[in-house]
């Protein structure tokens, strides 16, 4: 029986932040939120599909940046340290909720078991890196792990510098390969990002396919016939999938989208900023800046009700809420996959729903048990089944060729999210800083004859600008929040930058400098400058 | 401190009561803003206001090394960021002739310019009251010589106020390219940059007639007349450009979610 496809595609991406120099640095906390709140719950979420033997599909592409922290040694020792800090809170959490209410007392006890659990699993079962994780069920055949280009830089604004895309693609191909051990066979571009000729540098690394948003398809030079619904190919010969604006829809939409449901958990009520200071001073950033605990009492109730008011939330409530959410998702998908298996005469649609990884867990807190119970239910259904995108490149026998128009899915499906009055100065100096790297990488083409500090020089050139070309900063300056993070980071990577190329141009190499930025900016110990010559 | 050394000098040269051409160079390697219209006077004012600003900022800098030598230890919550280096000083220019346009949505494109020291000169030397403009050709399809654009545009720019702009273009799928130029005398339109191609992305659906097919197993590729698509999409029809500032007001005023800020920016919409 021909069945609908559900690519269930996430895409987990952080910027890379690290700061050796701090034991505490507020911004990493991002990451060890998205650790604690979305990665590992989603490793407890495999491993309890498989031992139930229910079959699940889930396609994520991890990018370089984000892999690149969960391997660095000296941020899992700051996450262990974070999470002990938060067994430690939790565990006066227990004590103290004792008087206060039953249902903050539950809460206080779950949370207590759940974080002592994810720093085991953390610790001892992954030895401290969670890549081994999502390797060990890449292997198992359940997940597809793909790349994304290098730092997540915005592709369309490189278009005049092939050798500032190609760099993007090789440096993420090449970091996937030293985390995974095998090649990407597929890319999430950043910001799913896509220009008409992008494709030709993702066949030159052997990538096999790419998404698209919707739009990408509705306007491609060629009408694709079955919408959004089947892959195409490029003439380059790279698979195209797109994006299905329903699935995102019933989820995503601020007003009628799952995550707003009275009885899920309410984000901006922690008790890193509800408990008296002295009291939680202990577990917050150094400064006294309060932060997220991921202890949290409270549920939405109604998106009326002040965050004052809200009602204490319950777990078992938000399970019940999740799964009725998955029943409902599923029926809705199995509708929709049946009404395209006769409009498309028996062909199988293929459905591509992709999100940020990090809204299941971390913005929406029940998020992994919705992924979970729609997985469990989607094993059973007779409508439809979930598959990775490298199945349906498998399968396939016949696609259309298009090419599909150039979009994103930013706010308004192009590219103002990341040009606009906030951000538009940073163009100047990235592509400023493309033309110089290529410049230094000329003069000492041959790496082997370049003397190594030359050499340590220019491969710390190529980090710092690879670092600047995070599409995050420009996002984060659109929508106004740590603005002045964003800043300092561009800032300081063009600073950095244009220090080592005077070092380079003048033959002269600061030592101390040098090393000084080889140790704070540590992404890629194995980048190669020279692929600035790929011109 | 050199600093000193350097209004000091500043002080005693502008009392040899320089030409206004000599005030306004040495302003320009200086940094000041020094408008082509302005008279001496205002020149000398400029001057004038630097060295005072140098003189404050010595009495602050010596201030602040005597505080903190009188001090022992450092504030402890103090917190520089990044990663120990305050807000790092970047350069304004990189002296290089530049334009560069980049597509911001079907209709907006978004130029950037940049100058060598030898063009910022002749632009430096213009005769007062000449015109700057930025021209945008619609190069569609066409090997542009400098005539033969479908469409030519004006926009006039204020070299000492804008270093880049946004502009409207009528075309959505079409290839633009800009000069920046001034007009002379007799009416001329002279360029100076020339930009990269930019396309602008594309609103509406094809207009082709044809499918391109691949077998893959037999290898083959396959055209045939297209009947159109069998699923007819519902488009979502574009706020007003940049419309999502105002989503931005609406989604952080009152107790929204961050999830919902990020779903208005990427992944929940797309258009």
């Amino acid at each position: 029986m021909p069945k609908g496809n559900i690519v269930f595609m996430l895409h987990a991406h952080l910027p890379f932040i690290h700061h050796p120099q701090y034991d505490f640095f507020l911004e990493e906390n991002w990451l060890f939120e998205a650790i604690t709140e979305t990665y590992i719950p989603l490793l407890r979420m495999f491993k309890r599909l498989e031992e139930e033997n229910k079959k699940f599909n889930l396609t994520m592409s991890i990018t370089p940046p984000l892999m690149e922290m969960l391997a660095n040694e000296d941020l899992q020792q700051k996450y262990i340290k974070r999470m002990k800090k938060m067994i430690e809170l939790a565990e006066k959490e227990v004590n103290r909720t004792q008087k206060e209410n039953p249902r903050k007392h539950k809460m206080a006890k779950f949370y207590y078991n759940d974080f002592k659990e994810i720093l085991y699993i953390f610790k001892d079962v992954y030895g401290g890196n969670i890549l081994k994780g999502f390797k060990e069920y890449l292997e198992k055949g359940y997940l597809d792990v793909i790349t994304c280009n290098a730092t997540h830089g915005f592709l369309p604004f490189m278009e005049q510098y092939p050798q500032a895309i190609r760099a993007q693609i090789e440096q993420g191909v090449k970091t996937y390969e030293k985390h995974m051990g095998i090649k990407p066979r597929g890319i999430w571009l950043a910001e799913c990002a896509y220009f008409p000729g992008l494709d030709k540098y993702l066949a030159e690394y052997g990538l096999e396919f790419f998404f698209v948003d919707s739009h990408g398809f509705w306007y491609a030079d060629e009408r694709p016939r079955y919408g959004v619904y089947r892959p195409v190919v490029t003439p380059n010969n790279v698979f195209v999938f797109a994006r299905d604006p329903e699935s995102s829809e019933q989820v995503w939409n601020a007003d009628i989208g799952y995550p707003g449901d009275g009885r899920y958990r309410e984000f901006y009520r922690d008790i890193g900023f509800d408990r008296e200071f002295e009291y939680i001073k202990p577990f917050i950033d150094p400064s006294g800046v309060r932060i997220n605990t991921g202890i949290k009492y409270h549920k939405i109730t109604s998106k009326n009700v002040p965050l004052n008011e809200k009602d204490f939330y319950d777990i078992d409530e938000a399970k019940k809420a999740a799964k009725q959410h998955a029943l409902d998702f599923l029926k809705k998908k199995e509708a929709q996959a049946s009404g395209l298996l006769n409009l498309f005469e028996g062909l199988e649609p293929v459905i591509v729903a992709p999100f940020d990884a990090e809204l299941f867990g971390h913005w929406w807190y029940e998020g992994p048990i919705f992924l979970e119970e729609f997985m469990r239910y989607s094993s059973e259904s007779k409508l439809i089944r979930t598959i990775k995108a490298s199945d349906i490149v498998d399968k396939i026998e016949k696609v259309q060729i298009v090419t599909p128009a150039a979009s994103t899915w930013g706010a308004n499906g192009y590219n103002e999210v990341w040009l606009n009055g906030t951000n538009d100065w940073i163009y100047l100096h990235l592509h400023e800083m493309v033309e110089k790297m290529t410049e230094a990488a000329k003069k000492y083409p041959n790496p082997e004859e370049t003397p190594s500090k030359i050499k340590r020089a220019l491969n710390q050139m190529a980090r710092e600008l690879l670092l600047a070309q995070s599409s995050d900063w420009a996002f984060i300056m659109t929508t106004n929040t740590s603005v002045e993070y964003a800043v300092n980071r561009t800032k300081t990577h063009v600073k950095r930058f244009l220090e080592l190329y005077e070092m380079v141009i003048s033959g002269k190499i600061d030592m101390r400098r040098l090393s000084h930025f080889e140790e704070t900016d540590d992404i890629f110990q194995d980048i190669d400058y020279t692929m600035y010559l790929k011109v | 401190m050199s600093g000193e050394r350097n209004y000091e000098k500043l002080k005693k040269w502008l009392e040899t009561d320089p030409t206004i051409q000599e005030l306004k160079s040495k302003a320009k390697d200086l940094g000041l803003k020094v408008k082509r219209m302005m008279k001496k006077r205002e020149v000398v004012k400029l001057f004038k206001n630097y060295i005072k600003k140098l003189e404050k900022l010595e009495k602050l800098q010596n201030e602040s090394t005597a505080s903190s030598a009188s001090s022992t230890s450092k504030p402890s919550q103090e917190r520089q960021r990044p990663s120990g280096e305050s807000t790092p000083e970047i350069p304004q220019t990189y002296e290089k002739d530049k334009l560069i346009l980049m597509p911001v949505n079907p209709n907006w494109i978004h130029a950037y310019w940049d100058f060598s020291k030898s063009t910022r000169e002749i632009l430096e030397n213009f005769p007062e009251g000449t015109r700057v403009f930025l021209r945008i050709y619609d190069v569609t399809f066409i090997q542009f010589n400098g005539n033969n654009a479908h469409r030519t545009f004006e926009i006039p720019i204020n070299l000492n106020l804008q270093k880049n702009y946004y502009f409207n273009v009528p075309m959505p799928n079409a290839d633009y390219l800009a000069e920046l130029g001034y007009v002379t005398k007799d009416g001329r339109f002279v360029s100076l940059l020339k930009s990269n191609v930019c396309r602008t992305p594309s609103n509406s659906p094809s207009q082709s007639t044809r499918e391109r097919w691949m077998d893959i197993r037999k290898k083959r590729k396959i055209v045939t007349p297209s009947d159109g698509p069998v699923i007819r999409e519902v488009e979502r029809i574009a706020g007003s450009v940049f419309g999502f500032e105002k989503e931005i007001s609406k989604a952080l005023s009152g107790h929204s979610l961050d999830w919902q800020l990020v779903s208005i920016f990427r992944s929940g919409r797309g258009i």
